[in-house]
């Protein structure tokens, strides 16, 4: 399965590393993360993950989000990587939590290396990698 | 200059040609300029996807002690050389950038 609808918003199962301290969230399988266009980051995460992955040990970089209602928040971050282990990849980037985030969201820092489907007549997702030329 | 001959979809076709005649009127070469224009954004737009050349950095104390082209990489490179990654900034050549929209799903705590 790997990516479904879970009522009506588009999710996809993923891993989460720190390969610079060896740590997988989670610690085994895979967790669901929500599938966002809006967002423009990469991955965000919540506080007590990014502790779990000990990205918080690495010396982590701040930006500003820009929320729906057009208020500014801040973020803080470093690189991870993002595992789809259902279409075994995985890809670099920039993970990032803020006060008070409780899902995982994937945004189209990572989705732009994926071609992705939404095919809500059918309930169906299809994923895949880009094709590098 | 080369010159290519290809089939589009009677829709497109048409929605092209008004764009053409919008931006161009109906002088020589808009229809051309028109492709070029599309074709460049669109090569940018794949080559930004593939995540082609990136390169990852780690920096102790603003100096670059490791750099690869993967975090795998650079993680195998720091445990090589026995650098402690506690407090590593690591930082990629396509920086981040400084603000970026937060979507929807998150709630102001």
């Amino acid at each position: 399965m790997g990516s479904y609808f879970l009522d009506g918003t588009p999710v996809l199962e993923i891993a989460i590393r720190n390969p610079f301290l060896n740590k997988t969230f989670p610690a085994e399988g895979k967790v669901v993360a929500i599938i966002d266009t809006g967002f423009e980051g990469f991955l965000l995460v919540p506080k007590d993950v990014f502790e779990k992955l000990s990205l918080d040990q690495l010396s982590v970089d701040k930006r500003r989000l820009i929320l729906a209602d057009g208020q500014y928040t801040q973020s803080i971050g470093t690189y991870g990587e993002v595992v789809i282990p259902n279409f075994n990849v995985k890809f670099d980037g920039f993970i990032e939590t803020i006060r008070g985030v409780e899902e995982i969201v994937i945004g189209t820092g990572l989705m732009e290396n994926l071609k992705l489907i939404l095919d809500y007549c059918t309930r169906r997702i299809e994923i895949e990698a880009c094709k590098k030329p | 200059m080369g010159t290519l001959t290809i089939s589009l979809d009677d829709d497109i076709e048409k929605r092209l040609r008004e764009l053409v005649r919008r931006m161009h009127g109906s002088r020589k070469g808009g229809l051309s300029k028109v492709i070029e224009s599309a074709l460049e954004n669109y090569f940018a737009s794949v080559n930004r996807s593939i995540n082609s050349g990136e390169i990852f950095k780690a920096l102790k104390e603003d100096e670059v002690v490791a750099e690869a082209n993967t975090l795998d990489e650079l993680a195998s490179i720091l445990r090589k050389k026995r650098i402690e990654v506690r407090g590593l900034r690591i930082v990629s050549s396509r920086p981040i950038r400084p603000v970026v929209h937060g979507g929807y799903r998150i709630k102001r705590s």
